[in-house]
């Protein structure tokens, strides 16, 4: 290539141009253009109605109606996450929403439900997030009572066909086993798992075991627990008549019952490294690693969310103008794709992730270079200039949240599934506009700790693990890494507990119980009922039991510290000390001892969780039991070890006794379940009441 | 859950029809739409539609230029997708901190490239470090007197950070923003700028990452690799050949002089159509146009691509390897977008792979279970030519990729025999035209559309006119087009495999 050539392009060039490319009679710079106010714009305001449950119960309608064209999109939302799959059942989520969209109901098949939407140029998809069952459609406003109507039908009982199950399994199992071909979703499910532990429920992906052990019952369970009115949010926009709307979606979604009141989730507990630490997670083969760095955030609630999001924009957030797109791909040319932020925040804190993709030979450079753009602002205040460039390119484009009618409604839905008062959007506009230079240091210095960056690198191994050395202390990433203890996801499982039974104080002051129930025992030969009267106390810790034996004769058994007596018609004789002790370790086992202990948070008990997702309580001495938790949160099973062999019992119906919730049936093992006729819990023990 | 690159195979299927005009009478909203548009031809031939809409004060603004990837030289691929990246460097006047002396740096740049590209045709590696060195330092010497990205940031801090982009297909290139419409004037005045006086600063620096770009899309990508190689063999002759990101050698080879050149021989504005949609007035906004655009020159007579693909005369085949699991595309020759065979493809491939309950899905997926995703699609890489429709699969695991072609190939010769039931055909059209209703939604998708029925079928108008031809079309019509189309020795087959042992991969 020559010079001449050069000048010679550079003379064709011109002659496409317009006579003089500066014209004179326009503005010679785009400050001098006059830009006249933007148009006084008020956002629509959704028109509040009220789906009705035609047994009982009600649920949130929003519309908006926009008679443009003749369509509807509509958006049904439950609280109904994946976070909310029972520890256990890792992708029982996904495999649900497969099971749901492609399984049918009682009224149509799923082929026959596709066919439908085939004819009618309906889309109809349904989607699970951390938080939320989203079933969204599409359709022509002539079909939208139709269309409803099968929305509703799918929902009031799903049929979860049996092929469209093994189907949807089918289809998550050749995802997971074409999990490597995917560097982006490599890069995040290692993410996940070194920030949350991959055994918690923000950290853990499915396996193609847990795949496969998930049931048609466990779907039809996760239905029950959590899609009812009174769970259930709707918004629909587009060609809507506003008068009948209601009654169209009372007649097709009001048929849904009640479920309860979804419970509180943990909130995910971030862990970072000691230090900068690479871990690298092989993919040979490729000439380009996918490089990320993650991190804590924020609720968007939270007071520093606006600081945060803002230093985003100047770091790595929107556009092409932020300091790391402009440093690492404009300038060095080591990316296209580059940058960092925070998620949004909305149900819980948020994550700080930074990525980018660049050729293997490059990854020192462009992580050193990610590094110090993102540590870059810790010591030094960002120039006001360039917080407000941040700001005007955040704010510039708010007027595009209000661009449709559909997004008009999935900013008032956002509100409305959140609990957050209708004018937020306009709080958190003026917190924007507030943040200065200083609150953005004071954020980031919190959030962002410089030299703790939690990295992975997904790429060949061989090539950029030397590389990677140079810059901080590389790992390489095993199947079995996992940083943050399980005691930790224990922890949170055992905090939802205790927020699902009322709380934990009541349970750590709860000192005694008394129970009177029915024991309905299977023998070989036969049944047999069993009344039984019990009153146990936890400190110190005594057990007065009167049961009436199969005989129909009465014993009652009396364990106090140091002794025990049997009272049977025969008279009373002295408990040996051997029994004392059985009799004493059965009593520490006892779930609502167990529940006590935790809620005093007992320090000589630890919990973990193990790898069937089961909360192991443990002493010194041993484990103590383990313990599955209901999607609620309530236990729902608790395995003891006894005498060389594992007995399980099963929690199945929960009741309240002045406010104050008990197991009213339950199992013990497969031959006992046990009625429980009434419970009186008792909080201030006095030792003459358990006299003999 | 992994999802095929079903972002690749939109941008490539076009739902459009050959020109059908007149209106829909029983759609009021549809007919009230079409009214509302309004042309204005430049006396240069640059074209603008303009649509105001109801709404928030917002406007999107889509420039549409009729030049891609088969444009190319030989030699010199990824050139329209390059000078797309370099047409956000703004101008003399915008993008720089002083421009006589960045001029002489970038001249200082280019004589370095050229030198250095001497030197590694014939050079010793000594003299080749020295160019080296002595072009980064020129590099760096001009990067000093950059504003860095002075144009983006203009319309990033107006409301555009969001929507600001830019796209390069085979056969076009489209330049993207949606702002506040207050902006307007603003947007004006940088569209002048960027086709009035475009300075292709920091060349070098955006190859290099381009170049990652294809690293990212073709390279580390199971299905872009697999594209790549299918096109590369199912075209002989035909520029549709070619990757539009271009091959690697070429990406590393071209200079800004060359792009320059590409740009002054392809970018008259007879080429440009560009639509305007949102909170307007045609009658403010058209005296604002002619102010800013009607003083450009007409430029070169658009060319047009001659060459034309052999007809194909036997099956090809193609395995690339590729650490990952294996996909299976197939691909059969069809007719241009202004076929009048086109109607009856698209409702077929509808029938085939994209419905709900395609013909695909319901025999390999729910039926027999050897697919874990499959489907059918049109366009491929463009419409303007003689192009590809393609049949895709990703196995189910334990299902192996010949299983799962040769299912393919059973279902595409059923449909063959049977054509599509009576409730097929209907629901095929009825979902072309809530396609064309949703497409017209929003403010983005509308513009994009009109540019798109401008430029390929002449107006703008055979946009709303499509669902008539599409109406015509018959059971026999499909049957006659798949039997037509969809044979042995007009197909090609590409598949994916694991590299063989000892070879490295998963």
């Amino acid at each position: 290539m020559s010079l001449i050539k050069y000048l010679i392009a550079a003379a064709l060039c011109a002659a496409t141009l317009p006579a003089s490319a500066q014209n004179s009679d326009l503005p010679q710079s785009p400050s001098a253009i006059q830009t006249p106010p933007l148009r006084t714009f008020k956002a629509t305001t959704p028109t509040r109605l009220v789906v009705s449950g035609q047994k009982d119960g009600s649920a949130p309608l929003l519309v908006i109606a926009d008679h443009q064209l003749p369509l509807v999109t509509g958006l049904l939302v439950f609280k109904a996450g994946s976070l909310r799959e029972p520890m256990a059942k890792t992708g029982l989520a996904e495999l649900y929403v497969e099971g749901l969209r492609e399984g049918g109901c009682a009224d149509f098949t799923g082929a026959e439900l596709n066919a439908w939407l085939d004819a009618h140029a309906v889309r109809l998809g349904i989607e699970m997030t951390q938080d939320h069952l989203r079933v969204n459609f599409s359709c022509l406003s002539e079909d939208l009572e139709e269309t409803l109507t099968r929305v509703g039908q799918l929902l009031l009982a799903p049929a979860f066909e049996e092929r469209a199950v093994e189907v949807g399994r089918m289809q998550l199992l050749t995802g997971i086993a074409r999990a490597n071909d995917d560097a982006g979703e490599l890069a995040t499910n290692a993410i996940n798992r070194l920030l949350f532990g991959g055994k918690s429920r923000f950290g853990r992906t499915a396996t193609a075991a847990s795949i496969s052990s998930l049931t048609i019952p466990d779907l039809a369970a996760f239905h029950a627990e959590h899609i009812g009115i009174d769970r259930m949010t709707v918004g629909l926009s587009g060609d809507i008549n506003t008068e009948n709307v209601a009654l169209m979606a009372s007649k097709s979604l009001g048929g849904l019952g009640q479920v309860g009141t979804a419970s509180a989730l943990p909130e995910p507990v971030f862990w970072a490294p000691e230090r900068t630490t690479i871990y690298v997670v092989d993919r040979p083969g490729v000439p380009q690693t996918e490089l990320r760095i993650g991190g804590p955030g924020v609720l968007i609630t939270d007071a520093d969310h606006a600081a945060l999001t803002l230093w985003s924009y100047v770091v790595g957030t929107g556009g092409m103008t932020n300091r790391m797109t402009q440093r690492v791909r404009t300038e060095l040319g080591l990316a296209y794709s580059v940058g960092c932020g925070f998620g949004s925040g909305l149900a819980r804190p948020g994550q700080f992730f930074a990525y980018c993709g660049t050729r293997n030979d490059a990854v020192a450079d462009a992580l050193s270079e990610m590094f110090e753009i993102i540590t870059g602002t810790g010591d030094v205040l960002i120039p006001q200039e360039e917080l407000s460039a941040a700001r005007a390119r955040l704010l510039g484009g708010h007027v595009f949240s209000y661009d449709s009618a559909e997004e008009q409604l999935e900013r008032a839905l956002t509100l409305e599934l959140n609990g957050m008062k209708p004018t937020f959007w306009e709080t958190n506009l003026e917190r924007l506009r507030q943040v200065d230079s200083r609150s953005v240091a004071r954020a980031t210095l919190k959030y962002i700790p410089p030299a703790r960056f939690l990295c992975v690198a997904v790429g060949p191994a061989d090539e950029i693990v030397p590389l990677l050395e140079t810059v901080a202390d590389v790992i390489i990433l095993g199947d079995t890494e996992d940083h943050v203890e399980s005691g930790v996801e224990a922890q949170q499982a055992i905090d939802t507990m205790f927020t699902v039974l009322g709380g934990r104080e009541q349970w750590s002051k709860l000192n005694a119980v008394y129970i009177e129930q029915i024991a309905k025992i299977r023998f070989k030969t036969g049944t047999a009922e069993v009344p039984v009267l019990q009153w146990r106390t936890f400190e110190p810790l005594q057990i007065r039991m009167r049961q009436r034996m199969t005989s129909g004769l009465y014993f009652t058994n009396v364990i106090s510290e140091n002794e025990g007596w049997l009272r049977s018609p025969s008279g009373v004789e002295p408990v040996l000390a051997d029994s004392i002790q059985i009799w004493k370790t059965q009593m520490q086992r006892w779930i609502y001892f167990t529940l006590h202990r935790l809620a005093q948070e007992d320090s000589t008990l630890s919990a973990s969780v193990d790898a069937e997702g089961r909360i192991v309580l443990s002493e010194a001495s041993g484990v103590l039991c383990r313990l599955t938790l209901d999607t609620l949160g309530r236990p729902a099973t608790m395995e003891i070890e006894e005498r060389g062999a594992t007995k399980i019992y099963t929690y199945e119906e929960w009741s309240e006794a002045d406010g104050f919730p008990f197991i009213s049936k339950f199992h013990e093992g497969e031959n006992q379940t046990i009625e429980v006729s009434k419970f009186v819990p008792n909080f201030e023990i006095e030792e003459d009441t358990f006299s003999l | 859950m992994f999802s095929f690159s079903t972002a690749v195979l939109a941008s490539l299927a076009l739902a459009t029809t050959p020109a059908a005009t007149t209106s829909l009478p029983e759609e009021s909203g549809l007919e009230k739409l079409q009214a509302s548009v309004v042309e204005h031809r430049l006396d240069n031939g640059w074209t603008f539609l303009i649509v105001p809409r109801e709404g928030a004060p917002v406007v999107s603004l889509h420039t549409y230029i009729d030049v891609g990837g088969v444009f190319e030289a030989p030699g010199a691929t990824g050139m329209a997708h390059m000078f797309e990246h370099m047409a956000f460097k703004g101008s003399t006047r915008l993008g720089t901190k002083d421009w006589q002396a960045e001029e002489k740096a970038l001249e200082k740049v280019e004589q370095a490239y050229i030198d250095l590209d001497k030197l590694r045709a014939s050079g010793s590696p000594a003299l080749i470090k020295q160019a080296e060195a002595r072009f980064t330092a020129a590099q760096e010497r001009a990067a000093r007197i950059v504003d860095p990205e002075a144009f983006s940031k203009l319309l990033e801090e107006a409301g555009g950070s969001q929507s600001l982009n830019a796209s390069t297909s085979a056969e076009e290139t489209r330049y993207i923003v949606s702002l506040p419409s207050n902006q307007i004037e603003l947007w004006c005045w940088l569209e002048r700028e960027r086709f009035a006086d475009p300075v292709l600063r920091e060349f070098y620096k955006e190859r290099d990452a381009v170049m990652e770009e294809r690293r990212m899309r073709v390279e580390s990508s199971p299905f872009g690799a697999l594209l790549e190689q299918l096109l590369g063999t199912a075209f002989t002759e035909h520029p549709y050949r070619r990757p539009i990101i271009g091959y690697a050698e070429d990406l590393m080879s071209f200079s800004r002089t060359e792009a320059e050149e590409f740009y002054a021989k392809n970018y008259g504005v007879r080429r440009f159509t560009t639509a305007i949609v949102g909170d307007v007035n045609p009658k403010t906004l058209v005296p604002l146009l002619e102010r800013y655009f009607g003083d450009f020159e007409a430029g070169p007579e658009p060319t047009t691509i001659q060459v034309v693909e052999p007809a194909q005369t036997g099956e090809r085949r193609v395995d690339v390897e590729f650490p990952a699991m294996p996909i299976v595309l197939a691909a059969w020759h069809i007719p241009a977008r202004s076929h009048v065979d086109t109607p009856a493809l698209d409702l077929g491939l509808s029938i085939l792979g994209q419905a709900q309950a395609s013909r695909l899905n319901e025999a390999l997926v729910r039926g027999r279970g050897l697919g874990a995703q499959v489907g059918a699609d049109s366009g491929l890489p463009g419409t303007r030519h003689p192009n590809l429709a393609i049949a895709y699969g990703i196995p189910s695991a334990g299902t192996s990729a010949g299983e799962l072609e040769a299912g393919i190939f059973e279902v595409v010769k059923e449909f063959q025999k049977s054509g599509p039931t009576s409730t097929e055909l209907s629901g095929a059209k009825a979902r072309a035209r809530a396609s064309l209703l949703r497409g017209l939604a929003n403010n983005e998708s509308l513009a994009a559309d009109l540019c798109e029925w401008q430029s390929k079928s002449g107006t703008w108008r055979n946009l709303f006119g499509q669902t008539e031809s599409i109406a015509r079309v018959t059971a026999n019509d499909i049957k006659r087009v798949f039997t037509k189309y969809f044979t042995e020795n007009n197909r090609t087959v590409a598949t994916l495999i694991a590299p063989k042992a000892g070879e490295g991969g998963l």
